[in-house]
């Protein structure tokens, strides 16, 4: 690792953190991939790129968090769309609770530190 | 003309997009590979509908967007391209290894087995065909040998053949039969290679 290489950390954390976001984005109803790569990219910093978002999406449906079934589309062939499991739901449950207090230790060790 | 042109110029750089996202997925179980390349496939033809313009430039924005291929390979837990380092070594080391030394053998199937560069039947392929062909070499070019020293079907003094003797037509055939058994699987495997660095090291778009 470089000195002064800020950006290291980001990869990791994020591998964590754009699960818990994808399954958050489906919570107000079923997606599909490019929908979601959309959102999530628009905000920037959350994902890397669009494509990172499919294999992201594959482990997410490896361990049960969510399921696809195909639909048709208004427009085009039809789509994959992504919805949540009961486990998927169970897990964003718990994970917003662990990040709130994760996030507010965080803010605290940073403004701790700039007070000196 | 023109317009269908530039959709040609688009579609070849959607083809090499996903050629370059393939050969960086190597490593990756098929069926999961087979997945995330479609998904793929299928964000980038409906990022294309969405274009006003499906001009080269704009794919090329949009296949920006989708990004690296190798950070999509490695969010797929795609081997990093270390474990590639050896590879060009594995080819020369199964042909010449057994000759010069077993251990050279060994250490050429122990990089072949660990890269995942190659699929499982070149691997084996070349683990079992090339040392067997070797082996045809050697005792084709024996039997070769002793059947133009003029030892005849029965060993008489001054010939030590033992075993079965053969013709020396049939001798020289197999011979060059164990040959190229012995040396075309790791040259198939040094084509392999190259065809995916090939592949990999074409600019991203």
């Amino acid at each position: 690792m470089e000195p002064g290489d800020d950006t290291n950390w980001l990869p990791q954390v994020r591998r964590g953190v754009a699960e818990q976001c994808v399954l958050a984005l489906l919570t107000r109803g079923e997606k599909y991939g490019f929908e979601l790569a959309r959102e999530l990219g628009a905000r920037g910093q959350i994902i890397a790129s669009e494509g990172t978002l499919y294999p992201l999406l594959a482990r997410l449906r490896r361990n049960g968090l969510v399921q696809t079934s195909w639909r048709e589309s208004t427009s085009g062939p039809p789509r994959r769309y992504y919805h949540l499991t009961s486990d998927g739901e169970l897990a964003l449950a718990s994970f917003k609770k662990q990040w709130r207090v994760f996030r507010d230790a965080v803010d605290e060790i940073l403004s701790e530190g700039s007070q000196k | 003309v023109t317009s269908r042109q530039t959709a040609g110029e688009a579609d070849k750089l959607v083809r090499r997009y996903l050629a370059q996202l393939d050969a960086a997925l190597q490593g990756v179980d098929a069926s999961r590979r087979e997945e995330i390349l479609a998904e793929v496939r299928e964000h980038i033809e409906q990022g294309r509908d969405g274009l006003d313009t499906d001009d080269a430039a704009d794919v090329r924005t949009l296949l920006a967007r989708v990004g690296d291929p190798a950070a999509i390979a490695a969010e797929a837990g795609a081997p990093s391209p270390d474990s590639r380092r050896w590879d060009a070594w594995a080819p020369w080391l199964i042909i010449f290894g057994p000759v010069a030394s077993g251990l050279g053998w060994i250490a050429g199937i122990a990089i072949l087995w660990t890269s995942p560069t190659w699929s499982q039947r070149d691997k084996l392929i070349a683990t079992v065909v090339s040392p067997a062909g070797l082996v045809a070499l050697f005792f084709g070019l024996v039997a070769a040998l002793s059947a133009a020293a003029g030892c005849p079907g029965h060993a008489s003094a001054g010939c030590t053949t033992r075993g079965v003797t053969l013709p020396l037509g049939v001798a020289i055939l197999l011979a060059a039969a164990g040959l190229a058994a012995h040396v075309l699987p790791p040259v198939h495997l040094m084509r392999k290679r190259r065809r995916q660095r090939f592949i990999l090291t074409r600019s991203a778009p």
